[in-house]
């Protein structure tokens, strides 16, 4: 009984509604404690407290109230997540943002593609390094010639 | 007639070269892209808005109208030709569209979708000349009490009709308005929700929000689930790019009908082309005489749902520029525009900045021609943009959309936070929670707290002005009652399955 009753808190708690519920809620409380330093004011003149404190007051509501409503409704779906892509898209972004002004444009975007195309089967080396280089003068024409955005190329 | 000098006017300013070329180069970059698979007009806008910034104010403006009308065009492709929609409206047109192509019959479904789309902008332009200049003067008379409750309205609008759960929506609107709050605040001087870091004093750009959500967390989620899809053969002769006469015949009042509902919806807060598309499909299958027909590739589930479609999207144009409260979250992404460029969105814009109004209005005509005429002949040329494979597409959007999130500032570290709203945005896509409402309260979220403090200031600290002005009350109630509608039907809706 009891571990029947354990797997149904699991189940609940994983689900799609209580799990944003409770992001709502934390970050809510979040938000809520970084104000305590703004000053309130007052209605005639409202501080720069004032806002935030009513927005995360009833964000937080709004948590409380999906996870009550999850809880009583028995919610069961679970989010379906297959963290790879994700993983390495964002991966990729990281890269591209630390090396574009240490490494130069040619590195950073080799880097961008490779991480981009690790996350898509199958994995081919010629083609991505063909990419790259097709991708590296482009920029160079759009954002380099026409934007004249500041773009260095080797480290 | 005040009416067509001031049309002549707008048409003085469209028609410079460079307004034009705008216009052409937006209606063309929004269709290559919007074709793309996965990526929908409000990514395609988010992904090009920084080339815009570079602009003056009505260029851009026209640019970004242009990509949008370019932008459903190319969704309308890959929805049919792919049965693949990238986004709301056009899984509507992939109900009748997809199977028009599998019968081989894709060139009439696009020429028609493209006509349809004319037919509707162009009833919708004269809607937005008649309709948003008195809108206008009427909201001059509104104070910052009206202003508070018309954008508290124009959010609950946007939360209530998401699709999905209202709590979510509203949670989303509420972390919207937290996350436009980031920054010095102007009155006091103090760093809200900065952390310590100089970098986000200056706030953070709704442009690498709209990024985040909705072009990078949408290839995170497309990567996932990508199985091959399978293009369907077309031929796009030019034989086969006139349509015959019958299909015309039948067609054309399924247009006026869309037009209509998208009329009716368009300027609505919070619907938007999303919501009209699927109305006039739904009243189009009531109306036709065989209903058995429509899932089959009739026309009309093509032609009307585009009419709508484009009607709704130009018709919202008349709330975004005349009261400065955006239907949806492509509309606020131009209003957020347009603040960069300095422009307060209001009543005043069309009486202060004539050649912005006018000028966007003309070149909405010029942009719909644009699409008839140039598109139409290169439709064979934009179907073969879809059969570029993913593994070529994904890493050049990325590199585009980086570059061009870096364009704003020169600093990598927008490249660091938009990595995080793209995280941000897949798990609230996988959680079940609607990103637009989100959108719609970062760029409303300044706005709405300034009329909060000057409506306190007017009344002297008394929070009962936003109930006793009678229009501030009556726009409360319009979202009061938006509420308890949504809360009724969807019990309704539990109690009856």
């Amino acid at each position: 009984m009891m571990n029947l009753a354990m797997a149904d808190y699991k189940k609940l708690i994983l689900s799609k509604d209580f799990l944003s519920g409770l992001i709502f809620t934390v970050i809510a409380a979040g938000l809520l404690w970084e104000a305590r330093g703004y000053a309130m004011g007052s209605m005639l003149r409202m501080g720069p407290g004032f806002f935030p404190v009513i927005i995360s007051s009833l964000l937080g509501l709004m948590g409380i109230a999906i996870l009550v409503k999850a809880t009583l409704e028995g919610a069961r779906e679970r989010p379906v997540f297959a963290p790879m892509p994700a993983l390495l898209i964002t991966l990729a972004l990281l890269a591209f943002a630390f090396s574009l002004q240490r490494l130069g444009l040619v590195i950073a975007t080799l880097l961008l593609v490779t991480l981009t195309r690790l996350a898509m089967r199958p994995f081919n080396l010629i083609g991505t390094l063909l990419l790259s280089g097709v991708l590296v003068l482009l920029s160079l024409v759009v954002f380099g010639y026409f934007l004249r955005l500041p773009l260095r190329l080797w480290p | 007639m005040e009416l067509f000098t001031n049309l002549a006017f707008g048409f003085g300013v469209a028609m410079t070269l460079s307004n034009l070329a705008y216009c052409l180069l937006g209606v063309t970059i929004g269709t290559l892209v919007g074709i793309l698979p996965g990526i929908g007009p409000l990514a395609t806008i988010a992904m090009l808005l920084p080339i815009t910034f570079g602009l003056d104010p009505v260029g851009s403006l026209i640019m970004l109208a242009g990509i949008y009308y370019g932008a459903q065009f190319g969704s309308s492709v890959t929805a049919m030709l792919l049965n693949m929609p990238s986004h709301a409206a056009a899984a509507v047109v992939c109900l009748d569209g997809y199977p028009m192509a599998k019968q081989g019959r894709a060139a009439e479904g696009l020429v028609m979708s493209a006509l349809a789309s004319f037919v509707g902008g162009s009833i919708a332009i004269v809607l937005v000349m008649t309709l948003a200049p008195p809108l206008a003067s009427f909201a001059l008379r509104f104070g910052p009490a009206e202003y508070a409750s018309m954008m508290i309205l124009g959010l609950v609008a946007a939360a209530v009709l998401s699709q999905g759960s209202l709590l979510k929506g509203l949670a989303m609107v509420l972390l919207g308005l937290a996350i436009g709050l980031v920054g010095i605040d102007v009155n006091s001087g103090v760093q809200r929700y900065t952390f310590g870091s100089w970098h986000l004093t200056d706030g953070i750009s709704f442009v690498i929000i709209a990024m985040g959500f909705f072009a990078i967390s949408e290839i995170m989620s497309n990567l996932e689930t990508r199985t091959g899809t399978q293009i369907v053969k077309a031929s796009f002769a030019w034989g086969d790019l006139i349509p015959s006469a019958a299909i015309l015949r039948r067609a054309f009042p399924s247009m006026l009908r869309g037009t209509a509902v998208g009329a009716i919806f368009g300027p609505l807060p919070g619907s938007g082309p999303t919501l009209a598309s699927f109305i006039s499909y739904s009243l189009e299958k009531r109306v036709a005489r065989d209903p058995s027909r429509f899932g089959k590739g009739a026309i009309e589930g093509v032609t009307a749902p585009e009419a709508s479609n484009n009607t709704a999207a130009v018709t919202g144009f008349i709330p975004t520029l005349t009261l400065g409260i955006p239907g949806d979250a492509i509309m606020a992404l131009l209003l957020g525009a347009l603040m960069i460029h300095g422009i307060t969105p209001g009543p005043r814009v069309i009486t202060d900045h004539p050649e912005l109004f006018w000028g966007l209005v003309a070149s909405m005509w010029i942009g719909n021609v644009i699409l008839l005429v140039l598109n139409i002949p290169l439709i064979g040329l934009w179907v073969r943009v879809l059969s570029i494979p993913y593994s070529v597409l994904c890493p050049t959007i990325l590199l585009l959309i980086c570059i061009g999130v870096f364009s704003t500032s020169n600093n990598p570290i927008d490249i660091v936070i938009l990595a995080a709203f793209g995280v941000i945005g897949y798990i609230f896509y996988k959680l079940d929670c609607p990103a637009a409402p989100l959108l719609l309260g970062v760029i409303l979220g300044p706005l709405i707290e300034e009329n909060l403090r000057r409506a306190l200031l007017i009344s002297l600290g008394d929070a009962t002005v936003f109930v006793t002005r009678p229009i501030s009350l009556v726009l409360l109630l319009c979202a009061f009652f938006l509420i308890i509608g949504f809360i009724i039907t969807s019990a309704r809706r539990k109690s009856a399955s």
